[in-house]
């Protein structure tokens, strides 16, 4: 089977990134997680995690609820339905790409 | 690519037992269950107080389990999270509930066995006890990939068959199992907790201001 390029070009580049693919692949195994989990598990600095945090809730593919743990502040992350989607979507398209080059 | 997505899936499930506490509270459980048959394999045959404990063991084991998964939460939110970050998992599948659900109704059934049962059948339930929690063992070591609880099924099986070979009444076979497995569990999970301890020292704070 061929390979079509526009299949290829049609790879979400929001999900794509190395950093955001670690963080939707991780929220996609769990109901939901904290700051710190992502932060630990990534390897990213607080203010570049944040960054790849709000792009992805921009795009509408996680929700950030801000609440507290007794006085310390915590920030729980859930995939949405959409990032949902959007992920298995990309997943299917990363299949193709690798079964047909 | 695939492939790291696969190894961030894995160590995502890996993670409830990176603190050695879940193995601690089955560790800790199984040991109850061998206080239980001990207590048992003590009492007189025949004598209503060993026919109020063979008749109460279904709320008895539910209540342990209860308690247990409590305790478990309770240090979760005291250790782990402040240390290394929360994670809530998904919910259990109907497929999965069922298959916990059965699990938990076998073993509570075994006491009724050993009320009604033949001596043959008394004589398996040793060896039927190792099977059914090393296959559940097992189950999660496959889904997991944690060596530790691939060992863990091993020993299951062996010591339900080793115990099975040596004869012995069942109430002291099934404390020797429990408490065996126990021990061994709670020693894996102490273990793995004293090095996560060590390896994650307390974070006061989680995010950025």
């Amino acid at each position: 089977m061929r390979l079509n390029p526009r299949r290829v070009a049609e790879v979400d580049r929001l999900i794509h990134e190395p950093a955001r693919l670690m963080i939707i692949t991780i929220l996609s195994t769990v109901e939901s997680t904290d700051f710190l989990y992502l932060e630990r598990e990534t390897g990213l600095t607080k203010g570049n995690l944040s960054s790849h945090l709000s792009k992805l809730e921009a795009a509408d593919y996680i929700e950030i609820e801000k609440t507290y743990r007794g006085k310390i502040p915590l920030t729980i992350c859930k995939l949405s339905e959409k990032g949902e989607k959007a992920f298995l979507n990309y997943r299917d398209q990363l299949k193709y790409i690798v079964e047909n080059t | 690519m695939n492939d790291k997505i696969n190894h961030t899936v894995q160590r995502t499930r890996q993670y409830w037992f990176s603190d050695g506490l879940a193995e601690l509270s089955v560790g800790g459980l199984f040991i109850l269950l061998a206080v239980y048959f001990s207590i048992q394999a003590m009492l007189p045959d025949g004598s209503t107080t060993l026919i109020i404990f063979q008749l109460s063991f279904v709320f008895i084991l539910f209540g342990m389990i209860f308690i247990s998964r409590y305790i478990l939460n309770k240090f979760k939110t005291r250790i782990t999270y402040p240390r290394t970050g929360y994670i809530s998992y998904k919910k259990a599948s109907k497929k999965q509930k069922l298959l916990s659900g059965s699990f938990a109704a076998i073993i509570a059934a075994l006491p009724i066995v050993m009320f009604f049962g033949t001596s043959i059948s008394i004589n398996w339930i040793p060896i039927f006890t190792g099977l059914l929690v090393g296959i559940i063992w097992l189950i999660s070591a496959i889904r997991i990939g944690l060596l530790r609880l691939y060992l863990q099924a091993l020993l299951s099986l062996t010591l339900g068959v080793l115990i099975s070979l040596a004869n012995l009444n069942t109430y002291p076979s099934l404390a020797i199992y429990y408490g065996v497995m126990g021990i061994v569990l709670t020693l894996s999970g102490g273990i793995v907790l004293a090095k996560y301890l060590r390896q994650h020292p307390a974070v006061e704070n989680d995010s950025p201001a």
